[in-house]
């Protein structure tokens, strides 16, 4: 069960950059935590006694970043117009390509070869590390800052997925604050993306080394 | 000296072709009799090599003659195993077509000197016989050289033109360089050991390191890749081949490059032996790289026979992956597996050899009847030439892989050693590699089928783009003649692959230890049955049902009578490939409008597009400077005085007493 | 050998009376999602029966190969769909899957060659178009089956039956379905109902063709749909092999129906999409199949 969650989690952080709608893109990155906060009440409700600690942290997922963040997100999209198309730095045929071979330089390569040692279920983990590269490569393709936002959101989520893998969640006080800096981070950089169209009139980063004067 | 009578034939056939190299010297440059003592004498000889070589593939034990020591400790020997027998009845059958062929198509080479031809000719075949029949690394470096020497003289039979010239020039450099490799493999292999035979070379290889091994491959897999055309080795194919007549260039594509296949399989899998998964997975690689690189290169071409040297390349590359995955089996010491892969493999270079030829030799045909090879210049020609059509039809269905014909039948047992591959599960790495190999090779097929339905649609469909194809005439019945048994052995291994099938895999059963496959079952005859009948049936219900009116009109040109000039051209057919590989290919597009009097009306277009080679741009265009800058730095030394020569020899002589002691 | 030859002749005759209903419950859908009556579910009959009739015009640039050319696509199609057993189990022994995905490249090459033959402009585009997005979605379909076989140890029609009911079957399940969207030239990739010469492709081939020939060819592209679909559903929803013939029938035919509904959602909910953004489709597809092999490998 928990291979399937996880499997849709690979899925939906691969046709990420199979888009160039942004709204789609949001769309995603909203399953893909649904994914996650599905893992974690899983893990919390399939064992004898109910785990509370993952129940909490899916609860979290939930709000953060299934209900929260994706608002933020499209309340943004509405109010700098970005109904349209991102521009690519990477063609979209060779960036779902290369987003193949991450997939398969985590699952086969990462895990089983440089990380051998941590006594981990490989597909959890596989698939948190290929979370974390598409992320990374995510905002790598794209051009325009929202997409930079959504990129380190899908990374975040990444790593919180290694986490569940590896120790089976954080202390609780840490993972609130992650959750909190998140959250914050989120905001703040909506606010400066919300900035930057008002400075540029657009909010391809290409433009932003109009900034170095 | 002759022990068998296996023996005397062999001595006979020898001595036939040689006949063939020397009798049109006897008579007058050009006369009637140059041309049948040519080429007759080379066809006879094919038919005793064809029974010769299916004696060899059939018997249990090899069979052979000697010939004495012709170099301290070289025994010039001819045996024939099963190996030898397969590559040497694949290679009579095709010059034995090919020499009837020649009979007519040199006529349009009147003017030059029919004699050399002949000589260089049968002397390149018999080179060939003996590369793939001799039992001792020497003497097939010999023939090899002779081979490579005979086929230069060929490629630049027209050398009054300055392409023709170059692309020779490049042939046997490339070649060469491709000898030094090969050479270097032998002297690895039989490194302080001694002797030269192949048995010889056997047992020594038993005690190299994993690490010489290693070099011996992948000086071989150089070396032979040169011949074969590997990308990124096959700079000389799309040169030489069309350089060369047409008839030569059916030899050397169709069989030519496969004795490079030969050496390859003699050195690595007979001598060398079982190797580290990487040597599969290498040469698997080769093959998808060349298979699909070398058909996007075959699908831009507008000349007729370049194309079908770039097809050459892709159809060496699907060989090479069957020859990979049997490498990959066999170091995974699966042997049944390898043996099915391997013949696969065999089978396809068979096919490649029969189909390639075929259409080289249609390709000549064409030229006999319009004096180009360039696809815009022709059309049309299906109503001018129907039986030539047919077969070239033929022959492209069978390299397109149509299900009837033997393309399909070989690629099919490649298709099922992949699935084996990837369903054995012995890695998960080597369970995706299948799937993607499969991959490349479903895409290669496509890529084919596009490309031969340009080269059939543009050539022989529609209307005759001018005056040469308008005006051509079917050929003469003995080429046409040379051409049906090849369509008929397309269709008739298409619909029995498995006697092919079978056979090969005692081919292999020699080379690999412990394959006993009984046999493999294919369902083709079945399914030729049921689709030629479903063909038959319909055609029959569409005559009873009575046929509705026919009317004949010409094609609807929106008002305006059509004409060539308004039918899709082989440039434009291939449009939308190239900006799908734009990234590959990096088409340079010009286009310039000139109007006469108004913008509208009377203008001319000028178009013009042309295509890269990323290759030749990125590697051998660096590599040559490279060369030149470093000859130059060199240059120093060559004084031109006599003194300093001398010097220099003997300065390498004291030098060499000091060393060696 | 006659029990084989009944069940083929039952195979055939299946599809050649199904194939037009399944296209006229496509197009009647079709025409429901878009708020219009459209036509007859019987229409296609109509039509075949019509065209079958009609006087043929011919180009006097062409040759044998237009006449055969429709009768070849229809006969690859009609044994293509023959391998895939309907309600027997039984290995008839005529091909597999490798067999069917050529024999449908086969007719593609012939009609490619007859679009060539009219010299017509149209022709040549369509059909060097036609090639271009045979090599785009070949691939495709060639990784998504061939991961079903890899799992199943066979390229076997009946042996890879109901090879995808798994997690990683469902992403290959969404990838063969855009191939099959592409395969029977629907909506993103070509437009089955336009005739407006930039943008077809399919119908670009057929242009020059009329009369009995255009029949057949519009039969045999009916029955190509209705065989990818029967394809999927063996791979993907099959039914239990031990069913009697009748119940078999109508639950393939239902289950058909409603890919067909499918069909029609997807086409009504989607544009066309420009010709060179394809690649991007078709690796969407090839993400999906890969991914699912990358899945049952690699876990």
């Amino acid at each position: 069960m928990v291979d399937l969650f996880a499997l849709i989690f690979l899925v939906a952080s691969l046709f990420m950059l199979a888009g160039r709608s942004i709204t789609n893109t949001i769309t995603l990155l909203t399953v893909q935590a649904l994914a996650l906060c599905l893992i974690a009440f899983y893990l919390g409700l399939s064992t004898q006694e109910t785990n509370w600690h993952m129940v909490i942290v899916g609860g979290l997922t939930l709000v953060v970043k299934v209900i929260i963040l994706p608002w933020v997100f499209y309340k943004l999209v509405y109010k700098v117009n970005l109904h349209r198309e991102v521009s690519l730095s990477v063609g979209l045929v060779s960036s779902i390509l290369i987003g193949l071979l991450l997939i398969g330089l985590a699952y086969g390569y990462i895990v089983p070869v440089l990380l051998k040692d941590i006594p981990v279920g490989g597909h959890l983990i596989s698939a948190a590390l290929a979370g974390i590269l598409l992320g990374c490569f995510f905002m790598i393709s794209r051009r325009s800052a929202l997409s930079q936002l959504i990129g380190v959101v899908a990374m975040e989520n990444g790593l919180f997925l290694c986490g569940v893998a590896v120790t089976g969640g954080m202390p609780l006080i840490i993972e609130l604050g992650i959750f909190f800096d998140i959250l914050v981070g989120a905001l703040v950089m909506a606010l400066m993306t919300y900035q930057i169209n008002d400075t540029f009139e657009t909010i391809d980063t290409k433009f932003l080394n109009k900034l170095k004067g | 000296m002759f022990a068998s009578i296996q023996g005397n034939i062999i001595f006979i056939m020898i001595a036939i072709y040689l006949i063939g190299a020397v009798m049109p010297f006897l008579f007058k440059v050009n006369s009637k009799m140059s041309f049948i003592t040519g080429c007759i004498p080379g066809s006879i000889a094919g038919v005793i090599g064809l029974v010769l070589g299916l004696a060899g593939l059939f018997s249990t034990d090899p069979f052979g003659v000697s010939f004495g020591h012709v170099l301290p400790g070289v025994e010039l020997m001819i045996q024939i195993d099963r190996l030898s027998g397969f590559f040497l009845s694949t290679i009579c059958l095709v010059t034995f077509l090919v020499s009837l062929y020649s009979w007519e198509y040199m006529k349009i080479y009147r003017q030059e000197n029919i004699a050399w031809w002949s000589f260089y000719y049968n002397i390149f075949v018999l080179s060939m016989v003996f590369v793939v029949t001799v039992n001792n690394a020497i003497a097939f470096l010999i023939f090899w050289e002779l081979m490579t020497l005979t086929s230069y003289l060929l490629v630049t039979f027209e050398y009054r033109s300055q392409n023709v010239r170059k692309a020779g020039f490049v042939y046997i450099v490339m070649t060469h360089l491709g000898t030094v490799f090969i050479i270097g493999a032998f002297l690895i292999m039989s490194n302080g050991f001694g002797g030269w035979g192949y048995e010889v070379l056997a047992r020594n290889s038993i005690s190299l390191t994993a690490t010489e091994k290693s070099w011996v491959f992948l000086l071989a897999l150089i070396g032979f890749g040169t011949k074969a055309g590997i990308v990124p080795l096959n700079v000389w194919l799309p040169l030489a081949h069309p350089a060369a007549p047409s008839n030569v260039s059916a030899v050397m594509s169709g069989v030519m490059i496969k004795t490079a296949i030969y050496g390859m399989i003699r050195l690595i899998i007979d001598i060398l032996g079982p190797g580290p998964t990487w040597w599969g997975g290498l040469v698997l690689t080769l093959g998808i790289i060349s298979a699909v690189i070398g058909v996007i290169y075959a699908l831009m071409e507008q000349d007729l026979k370049r194309l079908l040297a770039f097809s050459s390349v892709e159809n060496i590359g699907i060989i090479l992956m069957g020859i990979g995955t049997s490498l990959v089996f066999y170091s995974l010491s699966m042997p049944v597996p390898a043996a099915i892969a391997l013949a696969a493999g065999l089978f396809h270079l068979f096919n490649h050899a029969i189909f390639k030829s075929l259409l080289f030799l249609a390709t000549g045909a064409i030229y006999y009847a319009t004096h180009t090879r360039n696809m815009e210049e022709l059309g049309g020609l299906i109503k001018k030439m129907p039986q030539t059509a047919l077969l070239f039809l033929i022959g492209a269905i069978s390299i397109s892989a149509m299900p009837l014909f033997n393309g399909f039948a070989s690629e099919y047992q490649i298709y099922q050693s992949l699935v084996t591959i990837s369903s054995l599960r012995v890695s998960g790495f080597w369970s995706i590699a299948g799937i993607l190999a499969a991959v490349a090779l479903a895409l290669t097929g496509t890529l084919v089928a596009a490309c031969f339905v340009k080269a059939f649609g543009i050539s022989f469909l529609a209307l005759p783009r001018t005056q040469k194809s308008a005006a051509a005439r079917e050929v003469p019945l003995s080429m046409r003649f040379s051409m049906a048994p090849l369509a008929a052995l397309c269709l008739g291994l298409g619909i029995f692959p498995q006697v092919a099938m079978n056979s090969l895999l005692g081919v292999v059963g020699q080379l690999v230890p412990g394959s006993r496959v009984s046999g493999v079952t294919t369902y083709n005859f079945n399914l030729a049955l049921l689709l030629l009948a479903t063909i038959l049936v319909l055609l029959a219900l569409s005559r009873l049902l009575g046929t509705p009116r026919v009317r004949k009109t010409a094609t609807w040109g929106c008002g305006i009578e059509t004409d060539a000039a308004m039918e899709y051209s082989a440039a434009s057919f291939s449009q939308p490939f190239r900006r799908l590989y734009r990234g590959l290919l990096q088409p340079q597009r010009k286009v310039e409008t000139k109007s006469s009097l108004l913008p509208y009306f009377g203008y001319q277009i000028y178009f013009e597009e042309h295509v890269k080679s990323v290759l030749k741009e990125f590697l051998y265009r660096p590599l040559r400077s490279l060369t030149i800058s470093m000859s130059k730095k060199w240059r120093c030394i060559q004084s031109g005085n006599i003194n300093f020569y001398l010097g220099y020899v003997f300065i390498t002589l004291i030098v060499l007493l000091v060393w060696v002691r | 050998m006659t029990g084989k030859l009944l069940i083929i002749l039952g195979q055939f005759s299946f599809l050649l009376l199904v194939a037009p209903l399944i296209n006229g419950i496509i197009k009647k859908s079709k025409a429901l999602l878009q708020c219009r009556r459209g036509p007859s579910l019987l229409q296609p009959y109509f039509d075949i029966i019509k065209f079958l009739r009609r006087e043929s015009v011919v180009s006097v640039h062409t040759s044998w190969l237009t006449q055969l050319t429709p009768i070849i696509c229809l006969a690859s199609y009609l044994v293509a769909g023959s391998m895939i057993p309907l309600w027997q189990h039984e290995n008839l022994g005529i091909g597999d899957m490798i067999a069917l995905t050529y024999l449908f490249a086969m007719a593609r090459f012939f009609l490619a060659l007859a679009a060539l033959e009219p010299a017509s402009a149209f022709g040549g585009m369509g059909s060097s178009r036609e090639m271009m997005i045979s090599s785009l979605v070949e691939p495709v379909m060639v990784v998504g089956l061939f991961s079903l076989a890899a799992t199943a140890g066979t390229t076997d029609i009946n042996g890879i039956m109901g090879a995808g009911q798994n997690p990683a079957g469902l992403l290959t399940f969404i990838g063969l379905l855009i191939v099959v969207l592409a395969e029977t030239g629907r909506i993103p990739v070509d437009n089955p109902d336009t005739h407006l010469e930039l943008t077809m492709v399919h119908e670009g081939m057929l242009l020059e063709y009329a009369g009995r020939q255009v029949g057949l060819l519009h039969l045999a592209a009916m029955i190509k749909q209705v065989v990818l679909l029967i394809l999927l559903i063996h791979l993907f929803w099959p039914q239990n092999p031990n069913a009697p013939v009748y119940v078999a029938l109508v639950l393939i035919f239902a289950k058909v129906s409603f890919l067909g509904l499918v069909l029609a959602m997807i086409e009504s909910a989607l544009a066309k999409m420009r010709l060179f953004k394809l690649p991007e489709l078709m690796a969407g597809g090839m993400a999906f199949c890969l991914l699912a092999v990358l899945s049952t490998y690699l876990i």
